[in-house]
C-alpha cells in the first residue's frame, strides 16, 4: 500500500461506475425476470374472436 | 544485500494487491446480494439444488428485517439482502480507496469486514440451528464476507513481517 494521498479522481470514477452498474443491472434483472401478470386482456386475441361462417343465416 | 531485499519487494507488492483482491471479492458479494434482492421482490424461487432448501430460508422471517426488528410497517418487509448489497458496496469503496493509496480506508475496511463476518456467523447459526435449512446463495454470501475478513487479516500479518 502506498502512503501517498489520493490525488486523482480514478477511485471515485470506479466507485461511481460500479454503483451505476449495480443499480442499473439490478433494475434490468428485476424487469427482465418479472413474471407476467395473468388476466383477461381487454381486446380479444384473434383466436378468441368468433368466426362467422359465410353461409350463416342473416337475422333481421 | 539483494538477496535480503528480494522477498521484501515481493511482500510489498503482495500487500498492494490485497485491496484490489478485496474489491473484486466485494463485487461478487454485491452481485450475490442483488440477485437475492431481485428474487425477493419478484417473489420468484431462486435456483436451488442438492441438500439446500433455499425457499425455507428465504421465506423465513429472518430473510427480512421483520425477523430482527419485528413487524414494523415498510421497514419490516425489506429483505436482508438489500442491506448486504449496501454493506458490500461500502466494503468495495473502502478497498478501492485503499488500493489507490488511502491507508485509513483500509483500516475502515477492516472494521467493516469484521462486522460483516460476525453477522455472517450469526446468520449461519440461524440457518443451522433455528431454521434448520441452508440456502446456497446465503452460504456464498457468508463465504464472501469471511473471505474479506481473511484478506484483511492476511494484510496485517504481511505488514507485521515488513515492520
Amino acid at each position: 500500500m502506498n502512503d501517498a494521498k489520493v490525488k486523482s479522481n480514478t477511485p471515485l470514477l470506479i466507485i461511481g461506475a460500479v454503483l451505476m452498474l449495480a443499480v442499473g443491472g439490478g433494475l434490468w434483472f428485476y424487469s427482465s425476470s418479472k413474471p407476467l401478470k395473468t388476466g383477461v386482456s381487454p381486446t380479444p386475441t384473434p383466436t378468441q374472436q368468433k368466426t362467422i361462417p359465410a353461409d350463416a343465416p342473416i337475422r333481421s | 544485500m539483494t538477496e535480503t531485499e528480494a522477498p521484501n519487494i515481493e511482500e510489498k507488492s503482495t500487500i498492494a494487491k490485497l485491496p484490489i483482491l478485496a474489491a473484486l471479492v466485494a463485487l461478487a458479494g454485491i452481485a450475490d446480494a442483488i440477485f437475492l434482492t431481485v428474487h425477493h421482490y419478484n417473489a420468484e424461487p431462486v435456483p436451488c439444488g442438492g441438500p439446500f432448501d433455499c425457499e425455507m430460508v428465504l421465506s423465513s422471517p429472518y430473510s427480512t428485517l421483520s425477523g430482527f426488528v419485528g413487524n414494523v410497517p415498510v421497514i419490516g418487509d425489506m429483505p436482508l439482502s438489500i442491506f448486504g448489497a449496501v454493506a458490500y458496496f461500502i466494503a468495495f469503496c473502502f478497498a478501492i480507496l485503499a488500493a489507490f493509496g488511502d491507508r485509513r480506508t483500509w483500516l475502515l475496511f477492516g472494521v467493516q469486514s469484521t462486522l460483516m463476518a460476525t453477522f455472517a456467523c450469526y446468520l449461519f447459526y440461524l440457518q443451522s440451528v433455528v431454521i434448520r435449512a441452508y440456502c446456497q446463495w446465503c452460504l456464498i454470501s457468508a463465504g464472501i464476507s469471511t473471505a474479506l475478513f481473511i484478506i484483511f487479516i492476511i494484510s496485517i500479518f504481511v505488514k507485521r513481517r515488513l515492520a
